[in-house]
C-alpha cells in the first residue's frame, strides 16, 4: 500500500513539474493583465515576462519567478483600490467645503483650517498625503 | 519632458546599469540582464522600466533574432534625453557611477595611433 502511494505521489509530482512551465507562463500573463490598466503595455509585458520566465533554469525557479510577478500584481491591485478609496474620501471632503482649495494648489494646513471645518481640512490634507504615500509605495514595490 | 518624480534606489541602480552599459560600448539591455546586474526582483526592475518609459528616458524594441522556439525578449536603451537625464541624476546622487571602471580606463593599444600618418 505504501509503495503504491509512493508511486502515485511521484507520478503526481512528475505531472506537476511537467506542467509548471505552462503554469508559470499563464501566471505571468495573468499578472501583467492585473498590473497594467493600459492593454498595450499589459500585452508587451506579458510576452516579455513569458520570455523571462522561459529562460529561468529549472521548473521551480520558473514558478517562483512567476509567483513574484503575481504577488506584485496583487499588491499593486490592492494599493490601487486603497488609493481610489482615499481619493474619493479626499474629494468628498473638498466638495463639502467648496471654499477650501485643493491642497496641491492652495495654502497649507493652517490656512485650510481657518477657512473650513478643521476636522475636514485635516482629513483632506492627511488624505492627500496618504495618497502620495501610496504612490511612493507603488514605486518601491 | 517630466523628470523623475521620485528618485528611488532601484531607479538609480537601473540608470547606473544603463550608463555603464553605454560606457562599455553597448546600448541594448533586456530585463533579465538588468535584474542580474542590479540584483533586484523582476517586479521591482519592471516597475522602474515602466517609469523610465513613461518619462521618455528609455525606449524598447523586440529582439530581431530570437532563439528558435523561445519567446522574444524586449531590449531597452536610453534615449538621448534619458542619457542626459541619467548622467545628471547620477552625477548628483552617485558620482562614482560615472567614473570609468579599471577595465575601461586602461589605454587600448592601437596599431596606428591617431595622427601618426598625418602629413
Amino acid at each position: 500500500m505504501t509503495a503504491l502511494l509512493a508511486v502515485a505521489l511521484s507520478l503526481v509530482a512528475n505531472e506537476i513539474f511537467a506542467v509548471s512551465p505552462w503554469c508559470a507562463a499563464k501566471l505571468v500573463r495573468w499578472a501583467a493583465s492585473r498590473r497594467y490598466a493600459d492593454p498595450d503595455r499589459a500585452k508587451i509585458r506579458a510576452e516579455e515576462w513569458t520570455a523571462l520566465v522561459d529562460r529561468q533554469p529549472g521548473n521551480l525557479v520558473k514558478l517562483a519567478t512567476a509567483a513574484g510577478f503575481v504577488g506584485s500584481a496583487v499588491a499593486h491591485t490592492a494599493l490601487n483600490a486603497i488609493e481610489r478609496r482615499l481619493i474619493r474620501v479626499v474629494e468628498a471632503s473638498r466638495r463639502e467645503h467648496a471654499q477650501v482649495p485643493p491642497a496641491h494648489e492652495g495654502p497649507d494646513l493652517p490656512v485650510l483650517m481657518l477657512r473650513g471645518d478643521p476636522d475636514q481640512a485635516i482629513l483632506a490634507v492627511d488624505g492627500s498625503h496618504r495618497v502620495e504615500a501610496i504612490r511612493r509605495l507603488h514605486d518601491e514595490l | 519632458m517630466p523628470g523623475p518624480v521620485r528618485v528611488t534606489t532601484p531607479l538609480l541602480d537601473v540608470l547606473e546599469v544603463f550608463i555603464k552599459t553605454l560606457l562599455a560600448g553597448d546600448e541594448d539591455l533586456h530585463g533579465w540582464a538588468i535584474m542580474k546586474a542590479v540584483r533586484r526582483s523582476g517586479p521591482t526592475v519592471y516597475g522602474v522600466l515602466d517609469r523610465l518609459e513613461d518619462m521618455g528616458w528609455i525606449t524598447g524594441r523586440w529582439e530581431e533574432h530570437a532563439e528558435p522556439g523561445k519567446p522574444r525578449r524586449r531590449l531597452y536603451r536610453l534615449t538621448p534625453a534619458g542619457e542626459t537625464g541619467a548622467r545628471e541624476l547620477l552625477a548628483e546622487r552617485r558620482p562614482e557611477a560615472l567614473k570609468p571602471s579599471v577595465e575601461q580606463a586602461r589605454p587600448v593599444w592601437h596599431p596606428f595611433p591617431r595622427g601618426a600618418g598625418a602629413t
